[in-house]
């Protein structure tokens, strides 16, 4: 075996490991939001601090690997997204951990209104997220381009309860507090949708040596 | 991203600045591109025998001018024996015979009038291992001027020896010791002395065959400076099994493999997206 291929397997491994841990922060949440379990929210924040040392440790890694194995081709296309995935996995971890900490507020006061889109947003972002660590680590370019596909329709959740909020913040100024927190958890959503998306374009980069960020192509 | 109708979004993104800005880099881009494909040495269909042994097999390369091009691949590929082919250093060899064109600046090197003389000192050569004459530094530099009749006066002798150890990062450190023996210094330094001497003959292309290989990582440190300083005035082509001096000095890269050119494109896309497999299982040291 090649004497990089065992550090490469190390680090998929430590990005797989860090990528679940982020996806069940990201169910803990919706599932807190939705159910009301202010409990399991608590889970998320503790959880966080492993997420951190896992990207600190694929950091030093991926480092290693680029001075002393000196990678080429899709050797050092697999360390750059390890490297940057990393980066923008424990930003949407950090993202889950700021929606537990508004869930503490928003369970504490009386429900709004039910939820209808609010879960809706949750599980297509979390199935997202779900996809693009899939693609990530099998190097399926498809489901990455597909998981691109289905930002929109967070976007569009995004606006639909955004005005719905606004609304019954209008009508009725006493819910204003749990309004305003549920914005910021619906705008943690729609970024961690969109680290997702940021995760399926290193794919991209990593199978097809293409950099489609910032072009209509990522669109 | 959260942007409700992008295509207008990027439609009014498009100010007459960001537009200008585009505009502007098209043209640098298209104008390196322009240099980039003025075309120096020329390999059409090229194949390379020694006796009954084919070494190359239907070489067809364009290296553009003024830019350095890297030749890598395994021990045995071919790739020293293309890189002697391009000044016919293999004519020495009783048994080779070439079949194909090689162009420098369109005319074939391999046609009955060219002067073989006059081609290699066209198109210079650096070895391996260095070779400086058992003369002083001066001498090394001034013979292939004097035999080339390039000099016309003592004064401009010495100019031109001045100049081609300053072109090879060697004078400030020979400039006091000029009559003193090229064997005198040390393996980095006789190095630059065989480029010096290369270049004083006014060449259009350098071939270095692992011009590093016997040197210290501070010696080679030198050297790949200064064939990053070449490129701005002559073509260099190298062949060398060390693929990160490919990837740090050359523009382009050609991987060959068993005789065959397999792959050749700038150097940037050959170590980060190679098009063929083989390729990437080299770079990535899956065999070889």
């Amino acid at each position: 075996m090649r004497i990089i291929e065992a550090d490469l397997n190390k680090l998929k491994e430590k990005i797989n490991l860090m990528g679940i841990l982020t996806q069940d922060a990201i169910e803990q949440v919706v599932k807190a939001l939705v159910e009301r379990n202010t409990e399991l929210s608590e889970n998320v924040i503790t959880a966080d601090d492993k997420i951190d040392v896992l990207e600190n440790e694929i950091d030093k890694l991926a480092t290693d690997v680029m001075v002393l194995r000196q990678p080429a081709a899709g050797d050092l296309r697999f360390t750059i997204t390890c490297l940057h995935t990393a980066g923008i996995i424990e930003r949407v971890a950090d993202h889950a951990v700021n929606i537990a900490k508004h869930i503490r507020v928003i369970n504490n006061e009386p429900p709004l209104k039910p939820y209808v889109d609010l879960p809706k947003m949750g599980t297509i972002t979390r199935e997202m997220f779900r996809d693009s660590l899939q693609a990530l680590i099998t190097g399926d370019v498809n489901l990455a381009r597909l998981t691109i596909r289905r930002d929109d329709q967070v976007d569009d959740l995004f606006h639909l309860i955004y005005d719905e909020l606004l609304e019954v913040m209008q009508k009725d100024p006493t819910t204003v507090k749990r309004g305003s927190e549920l914005l910021f958890v619906i705008k943690h959503l729609e970024r961690m949708a969109d680290y997702a998306t940021n995760i399926c374009e290193m794919v991209i980069y990593m199978m097809e040596g293409k950099v489609i960020k910032h072009t209509q192509e990522a669109f | 991203m959260l942007v409700k109708n992008r295509n207008m979004e990027n439609t009014s993104l498009e100010s007459k600045e960001v537009k200008e800005v585009k505009e502007v880099k098209e043209s640098k881009e298209n104008k390196e591109e322009a240099k980039n494909l003025k075309v120096e040495v020329e390999a059409e269909n090229l194949n390379f025998f020694y006796g009954e042994k084919q070494a190359l097999y239907s070489i067809n390369l364009k290296i553009p001018e003024k830019s350095v091009t890297a030749f890598i691949g395994p021990s045995g590929c071919g790739k020293s024996t293309f890189l002697r082919t391009l000044n016919r250093m293999n004519d020495i060899i009783v048994s080779a015979r070439v079949e194909g064109k090689i162009l420098l600046n369109n005319q074939n090197i391999y046609a009955p009038n060219v002067d073989v003389v006059d081609l290699r000192r066209r198109v210079g050569m650096v070895f391996q291992k260095s070779t400086p004459f058992p003369k002083s530094i001066f001498d090394n530099i001034v013979y292939g001027i004097k035999i080339n009749k390039l000099a016309n006066s003592r004064t401009e002798l010495q100019q031109m020896v001045e100049q081609a150890l300053k072109q090879a990062a060697l004078w400030d450190e020979v400039k006091d010791r000029l009559n003193d023996s090229a064997l005198a210094l040390s393996g980095g330094q006789q190095q630059r002395l065989c480029i010096a001497r290369t270049l004083a003959v006014m060449p259009e292309v350098i071939l270095m065959d692992e011009p590093c290989s016997a040197l210290d990582p501070i010696a080679t440190e030198k050297i790949e400076e200064l064939i990053v300083e070449l490129r701005e005035k002559y073509t260099v082509i190298i062949v060398t099994h060390n693929m990160q001096q490919a990837s740090r000095v050359s523009d382009y890269t050609a991987f060959f493999l068993l005789g065959q050119l397999i792959e050749f494109d700038e150097t940037e896309k050959i170590f980060t997206y190679p098009k063929e497999k083989k390729t990437e299982d080299y770079i990535t040291g899956r065999f070889g």
